[in-house]
C-alpha cells in the first residue's frame, strides 16, 4: 500500500445517490447486523472474533484485525485477527503512518484508508483502546459505508471496555473465590482436625455460650453440638476440681474475664449429662480477634479416666496382696507409721500383732503351691471374720500376717490374738479329700510413744513371734520392751560387727545371673546381674538378712564400693580382649545411700572407664524408692554416669511409689518389673494387665523392660506374649559364682553363644 | 497465485457405480501410484457402501469426496455412477466435526508453512453447521487462496452419511482438502431481482421468520402470487419456490442466492444461513438467463486458465431441477465457454462453496461454481 486515500470521517451520512447502489436501507441493514454481532460475548477475544466474522461476510472484506493497547502500554499490538492466518501486509511505511495517525488520538470511529496494489486497508479508531484494520480486495469500502461504520466502532469500543471490565471483575471474583476457597479449605482442615483429634474441644463466644463441640466433646459431655450450641458453658460443661464434684472449676469464666490461659496442674473431674464422671486434664485459652480482643474461649479436655483407673489399680496392686486382697507390707507399714505418729501425738496406745502360720509348709510341700495359696486365702478370710472393722489385717510375707489394733492395750490385744488362734486352730482345710489343720504363732508389740519406727516395731513383733514359735508354736508371746529391745539392738550390733569383718576378710562373694533377651533381634550381647552373698561358717547368707542392718548403720556405701572394686578386679584378671571378645552388659545394684556418697561417686568415675575398656558395659540398678527418695542426688549422678557410657535400670518397678509420674523425670534405659507382678502373670489377669501396662508405657518412652523372678515356662511365655524385652529368673539361669562364669566365658566364646 | 500444473493425474469414470466397478476403480488408482483420490458418487449408484468403505480403507491413496444427488462426468449429468479423480501428490485433509457447546471460533491447525495452493471444501449440505465450517476453513485458507466445493447429501433431504474419508462414509462433517495447485474459481447463478429489498427482521440460522416485520412466508407469497400465476394454495411449495429463490444482498458483488425449501408455520426454511438484519430480494430467472450465466462461467474460466485439464464443476441440483431437460444445455454452455480439450467433471450439489472475488468464503444456492487449473490429466 502506498497511498493514503482519506482521513477522518464523521457520523452516518446520507449516501450519495446511486453510489455503489447502496441506499439508506442497505446501510441500516449493515449497521443492524454488525451491531447485533457486538457484545454477544463478554470474553474480549471471542466477542471481537464474532464481530469480525460478521464484518467479513457483511462488508465483503478479506480480513479484519484488532490492534489493542495492552494494559500499561501505549502502542497497540495485534490482538485478534480473522482469518487466523492473516498477517498484516502493511509495509513499514504504512505501519508508521497508522502509528502517527493513532498517536494523534483520532476520535472513536474515525478512520484512515491506505491502498496499493489493488489492496485496501481501512483503520478504524477505538479511541484509547487501539484500532481495527479491515482489509479488502479490488475496491475500497464506499465512503457511505465507512461513514456508517463510525457508530459501530463507538459501540465496539464500549463493548471492548465492558469485556475488559468483565475480565477485571472476573479476576477479582477469581481472587475473592480463591481467598474464600482457601479460607473454606482452611476451615475444613481445622474442622477435620478438630473432628479427628483425640481430645475434647469446646469453644464459646465472649459471653461463655457454646459455639462448637467436637465429637469427643459430644461423647464426654453427652451433649450434641446442635443442642449445646448457644447454651451457657456451665450448663454443658460440668467441670470440678475434685473427684467428689464439690468444687466447680470456672476455667472458662476466669479465662474470659482476664484473657489468661488456664492449665491446671491437677486432673479435673467432669460429670456428663447422665451423671457419669470422667477424669480429665483440662485447659482453657482465650480466642482473640485480629486486634487481640477476647472474642471467646476454647476448652480442651483430655480424658484420663482410663489412666486414673489404671493408676488406682496400680496403686491398689502396689499396696495389696494379690492372693488374699489384704494390704501388703508396704501399705501396712504406712498404716503402722500413722499409728505410731498418733501414739506420739495423742499419747494413745495401740497394739501390733505378728502372726505366723504353723505347719503351712506341710500343706505346700504335700499338696503343692496351689493348695498353699488356697489355704492362705481361706485363713485370711477366717481372720478377717474374727476382727473388728477398724482393725487392719495385712499379709506381709509367705505365711505371715500382721494385725493392727487401734486404741487397744496389750491385754486386749492378747484377747484378740487368742480368739484368732482358736479360730485358726479350729479351721479345717480340705484339699483333694485330705484335711489339714494349721496353727498360728502370734507376737504382740505395744505401739506407744517410745516406738521409733514402723520397721522397728515390725522387727520387734517378728522377734516376739519367733519367741512364740520357739516356745512351742501355736501360742502367743507379748513383747517385753526392756528385755526384748535390748536383745534386738544386740542382734543388730552383731550384724554390724559381722559385716565390717566380712568386708575386711573378703567374705563377700559376687555371683551373677543371666538376663535373657526375649525379643528377636535384641539377643546377641549377653546381659547379667551381679548378686551379692555373704559367706559365714561355710554357709552363704542372703542379703535380705544383713542389708536392713547395713542400711541402719550406713554400711551400704562400703558394701557397694566393695562390689564395684571386686568386679573391676575380676574383669581385669581376664585375658586381653575381655570377656570372649564380646561386649558384656553387667548390671550392678546401687543402694539409696550410695547415691549420695561422694566416695562411691568418685569410685565410679574412676572404675567405669576401666570396666568399659575391659569390654563390659555397666548398668547401674537403683530401686524406684531409692531414686525418688534421693532425687536431688540421684539425677546428677545418673546424668554424669550416662555421659561415661553407663546405662541405668529402675529396679523393682511397680512395687514402690507413684511410679508413672516420676518415671518421666528419670532418664533410665531399663525398667525391671517387680517380681510380685511377674511371678503370677500367667495365672492372674490383674498382674498380666499390670505388666502389660508397664511395658506399654515403657515402650512409648523408649525404655526396655525386664521381667524378674521368672520361675516357669508359662510366665516366660506370657512375658514374651506381652513383648517384654528381657527376662531374668531361675528358669533362665540360677545365680553362679562370677569368677567361674567369666572363666568359662573366656575359655570358649562358642560356649557362650550356646549358653546365652 | 496463478494456476500452473495439472490438478489431477488420473481420471476414472465408472458409469454403473456398482460395487465391483468402484472397487476396481479404487484399486486402479492405487496401482497407478495415485496418493490422493477425489471420489464423486451419484446417490443412485448401486454400490455396497460397506464394501466400498472397506476398499477405501484398503486403498493406499487418501480418498476424499462425497455422495451427491448426481454427478457430472465429461459434461454429462449422471444420476448413477462414480467419478474418481486421482493425484500423485498427497493432499492435506482436515475433517471438521460438528461444533461443540458455544464454540464460535475453534482453534484449528493453522500452519505457517501451509503450502496448499487452493482448497477443496465438501460439506454435509444438510447440516446446520455449514457456516461454522466455513469460518474454520477461512481461518485456514485466508483470503488469498481459493476455496471451492459443495454440499453432499441426498436429494430426499434426509440426513445421512455423505462424505468419503479414511473410515468410509461419514455424515455431519465438513472436509477441507489442501491442493498443491492454485485454482481459478468462477461463480455465477443467472438469477435476477424481482422484488425487494426486504429486511430480515427475524431469523434463526437458515430459517427466516419475518421480513419487514411481517411473517416471511406471507411476504414471499404475496410477492409471488401478485407477480405470477402461481398459487401456493394449490401447488406444492417447492414447485413454486424453485422458480423464486431469495437473494441476499452483498456489498459490491452479486446477490447470494438462498433457496427456500419449505414453509414452516409461516417461516421460510432455506438451504444456507440467512442472518438477521440482512437484506434479501425475491429473485427470478428462466432457462435462458441460467444457461447464459453458465456460458459466462465457462467462458471466464476458459479465458483465465486456458488448457486441457479437468474443469471441476459444482452445480446446484436445484438448477437441474429447475431446468429439467434443459439442464444439459447448461452443461454444454459451460463446456462451450471453457473451450475444447477441457473435461468437465463434477457434482450436482446441495449448496455450493466458493470464495468471493473480494475474499470471504460463501455458501451459495442455485449457483454454478467452476474451478480450473493447469491441464495434463490422463483418462481411463
Amino acid at each position: 500500500m502506498s497511498r493514503m486515500e482519506s482521513s477522518v470521517h464523521g457520523r452516518l451520512q446520507a449516501p450519495a445517490p446511486g453510489e455503489n447502489r447502496h441506499d439508506a436501507l442497505t446501510l441500516m441493514s449493515i449497521q443492524h447486523e454488525l451491531v447485533m454481532a457486538i457484545g454477544l460475548d463478554l470474553d474480549l477475544e471471542r466477542m471481537l472474533r464474532v464481530f469480525m466474522q460478521t464484518a467479513l461476510r457483511r462488508l465483503n472484506i478479506k480480513s479484519a484485525q484488532a490492534f489493542l493497547v495492552p494494559d500499561g502500554g501505549a502502542v497497540p499490538r495485534p490482538a485478534v485477527g480473522v482469518p487466523r492466518n492473516w498477517r498484516s501486509a502493511q509495509c513499514r511505511a504504512d505501519q508508521q503512518r497508522i502509528g502517527r495517525w493513532f498517536a494523534r488520538a483520532p476520535a472513536v470511529g474515525s478512520h484512515i484508508t491506505l491502498s496499493g496494489d489493488g489492496q485496501y486497508c481501512h483503520a478504524f479508531s477505538l479511541g484509547e483502546l487501539g484500532y481495527v484494520l479491515l482489509g479488502r480486495h479490488r475496491r475500497p469500502l464506499s465512503e457511505a459505508v465507512r461513514a456508517s461504520l463510525r457508530p459501530i466502532f463507538e459501540r465496539l469500543r464500549l463493548a471492548c471496555l465492558a469485556c475488559r471490565e468483565h475480565a477485571t471483575t472476573l479476576a477479582e471474583i477469581d481472587e475473592r473465590e480463591r481467598a474464600q476457597r482457601a479460607l473454606a479449605e482452611e476451615k475444613a482442615r481445622a474442622e477435620v482436625t478438630l473432628h479427628a483429634i483425640g481430645d475434647a474441644v469446646i469453644t464459646t463466644d465472649r459471653d461463655g455460650r457454646i459455639d462448637y463441640l467436637n465429637p469427643v466433646a459430644e461423647r464426654l459431655t453427652r451433649w450434641h453440638h446442635d443442642e449445646a450450641r448457644g447454651r451457657a458453658v456451665g450448663e454443658v460443661l460440668k467441670l470440678f476440681r475434685d473427684a467428689d464434684a464439690h468444687a466447680p472449676a470456672e476455667l472458662v469464666g476466669e479465662c474470659l474475664a482476664d484473657g489468661e490461659t488456664r492449665v491446671p496442674s491437677t486432673p479435673h473431674h467432669l460429670v456428663d449429662r447422665a451423671g457419669r464422671g470422667y477424669g480429665v486434664e483440662a485447659s482453657a485459652a482465650a480466642i482473640r480477634d485480629g486486634r487481640g480482643g477476647v472474642i471467646g474461649a476454647v476448652v480442651v479436655l483430655h480424658d484420663i479416666t482410663h489412666l486414673l483407673q489404671m493408676k488406682q489399680e496400680l496403686s491398689w496392686q502396689a499396696n495389696h496382696d494379690p492372693l488374699t486382697g489384704l494390704p501388703n507390707r508396704r501399705e501396712f507399714e504406712e498404716e503402722l507409721a500413722g499409728l505410731i505418729h498418733s501414739a506420739r501425738q495423742e499419747q494413745a496406745r495401740h497394739a501390733l500383732l505378728y502372726l505366723d502360720l504353723d505347719h503351712f509348709k506341710v500343706v505346700n510341700d504335700t499338696s503343692g503351691h496351689i493348695a498353699g495359696d488356697e489355704l492362705l486365702r481361706q485363713i485370711a478370710w477366717v481372720m478377717e471374720k474374727g476382727i473388728d472393722d477398724g482393725d487392719t489385717l495385712a499379709r506381709i510375707g509367705g505365711d505371715e500376717f500382721c494385725l493392727l489394733l487401734g486404741n487397744r492395750s496389750v491385754a486386749e490385744a492378747h484377747a484378740t490374738a487368742e480368739s484368732l488362734r482358736r479360730l485358726i486352730q479350729a479351721f479345717h482345710f480340705v484339699w483333694e479329700e485330705r484335711t489339714f489343720r494349721v496353727g498360728v504363732s502370734v507376737g504382740i508389740v505395744p505401739i506407744d510413744p517410745m516406738v521409733e519406727s514402723a520397721k522397728r516395731a515390725l522387727a520387734m513383733a517378728d522377734m516376739a513371734c519367733r519367741e512364740a514359735k520357739e516356745l512351742g508354736r501355736n501360742r502367743i508371746y507379748a513383747f517385753q520392751p526392756d528385755r526384748d529391745t535390748l536383745d534386738l539392738r544386740r542382734r543388730e550390733m552383731e550384724w554390724v560387727s559381722r559385716l565390717v569383718h566380712a568386708i575386711g576378710e573378703q567374705r563377700f562373694e559376687l555371683r551373677c545371673q543371666p538376663i535373657e533377651a526375649l525379643v528377636p533381634g535384641e539377643a546377641g550381647e549377653p546381659h547379667l546381674e551381679i548378686l551379692l552373698r555373704l559367706r559365714e561358717a561355710g554357709q552363704l547368707v542372703h542379703p535380705g538378712s544383713f542389708i536392713p542392718a547395713a542400711e541402719r548403720f550406713d554400711l551400704m556405701p562400703q558394701i557397694d564400693l566393695w562390689v564395684i572394686r571386686s568386679l573391676v578386679d575380676a574383669v581385669e584378671q581376664l585375658a586381653p580382649g575381655g570377656p570372649g571378645g564380646r561386649l558384656l552388659h553387667v548390671n550392678v545394684n546401687l543402694s539409696g545411700q550410695s547415691l549420695g556418697s561422694g566416695e562411691v561417686r568418685e569410685a565410679l568415675r574412676r572404675e567405669v572407664p576401666r570396666l568399659h575398656a575391659a569390654g563390659l558395659r555397666l548398668c547401674l540398678e537403683i530401686t524406684e524408692t531409692a531414686a525418688i527418695s534421693n532425687m536431688g542426688v540421684a539425677l546428677p549422678l545418673i546424668e554424669e554416669m550416662r555421659e561415661l557410657g553407663c546405662a541405668f535400670a529402675l529396679d523393682d518397678f511397680g512395687s514402690g511409689l507413684s511410679s508413672f509420674s516420676y518415671l518421666k523425670n528419670l532418664p533410665v534405659d531399663y525398667l525391671k518389673i517387680d517380681g510380685s507382678f511377674v511371678h503370677d502373670i500367667a495365672r492372674n489377669p490383674v498382674s498380666h494387665a499390670m505388666v502389660r501396662s508397664i511395658h506399654e508405657l515403657a515402650r512409648v518412652m523408649g525404655i526396655a523392660t525386664v521381667g524378674e523372678f521368672v520361675e516357669d515356662r508359662e510366665t516366660l511365655d506370657a512375658l514374651r506374649g506381652i513383648g517384654v524385652n528381657y527376662a531374668q529368673g531361675n528358669l533362665l539361669g540360677e545365680p553362679e559364682p562370677l569368677a567361674s562364669f567369666l572363666a568359662r566365658l573366656c575359655s570358649s566364646a562358642d560356649d557362650l553363644e550356646c549358653r546365652w | 497465485m496463478s494456476p500452473a500444473a495439472a490438478l489431477f493425474d488420473r481420471v476414472v469414470v465408472d458409469p454403473a457405480g456398482d460395487t465391483r466397478g468402484v472397487v476396481d476403480a479404487l484399486d486402479s488408482m492405487g496401482e497407478a501410484g495415485m496418493r490422493s483420490v477425489l471420489m464423486l458418487a451419484a446417490e443412485g449408484s448401486a454400490f455396497d457402501r460397506d464394501a466400498v468403505g472397506t476398499a477405501i480403507e484398503a486403498c493406499p491413496a487418501e480418498v476424499v469426496g462425497g455422495l451427491f444427488p448426481g454427478i457430472i462426468a465429461d459434461g454429462r449429468r449422471r444420476d448413477r455412477g462414480v467419478v474418481l479423480l486421482g493425484a500423485r501428490a498427497r493432499w492435506d485433509v482436515r475433517m471438521f466435526p460438528p461444533p461443540t457447546g458455544a464454540e464460535c471460533a475453534p482453534a484449528d491447525r493453522v500452519d505457517e508453512d501451509d503450502a496448499a495452493g487452493a482448497y477443496l471444501m465438501l460439506v454435509d449440505g444438510l447440516s446446520p453447521h455449514v457456516y461454522h465450517w466455513l469460518i474454520r476453513a477461512y481461518d485456514i485458507a485466508g483470503g488469498e487462496r481459493a476455496v471451492v466445493g459443495g454440499g453432499a447429501g441426498s436429494l430426499s433431504l434426509e440426513a445421512g452419511p455423505s462424505l468419503f474419508g479414511d473410515a468410509g462414509l461419514l455424515g455431519g462433517r465438513g472436509q477441507l482438502v489442501g491442493l498443491p495447485e492454485a485454482l481459478e474459481v468462477n461463480v455465477r447463478h443467472g438469477w435476477h431481482r424481482m422484488a425487494g429489498p426486504f429486511l430480515v427482521t427475524g431469523a434463526t440460522a437458515n430459517t427466516i421468520h419475518s421480513l419487514d416485520y411481517r411473517p416471511a412466508f406471507e411476504v414471499y407469497r404475496e410477492v409471488i402470487e401478485s407477480a405470477s400465476e402461481h398459487d401456493f394454495g394449490s401447488e406444492p411449495f417447492f414447485d413454486i419456490a424453485k422458480h423464486f429463490p431469495l437473494g441476499k444482498e452483498q456489498l459490491d458483488t452479486e446477490v447470494l442466492v438462498r433457496d427456500p425449501v419449505r414453509n414452516e408455520d409461516g417461516s421460510l426454511v432455506c438451504v444456507g444461513e440467512v442472518p438477521e438484519f440482512s437484506m434479501v430480494y425475491v429473485l427470478t430467472g428462466d432457462r435462458d438467463s441460467l444457461v447464459h450465466s453458465a456460458r459466462r462461467v465457462g467462458r471466464d474460466a476458459g479465458s483465465a486458465v486456458p488448457g486441457d485439464g479437468v474443469a471441476l464443476v459444482f452445480d446446484c441440483v436445484s438448477r437441474a431441477l429447475f431446468l429439467g431437460d434443459a439442464f444439459q444445455q447448461e452443461l454444454d454452455a459451460i463446456a462451450e465457454g471453457l473451450g475444447p480439450g477441457r473435461r468437465l467433471m463434477g457434482a450436482l450439489t446441495l449448496g455450493e462453496v466458493a470464495s468471493s472475488p473480494m475474499g470471504p468464503l460463501s455458501f451459495h444456492n442455485k449457483t454454478t461454481v467452476l474451478a480450473t487449473a493447469g491441464g495434463g490429466e490422463g483418462a481411463a
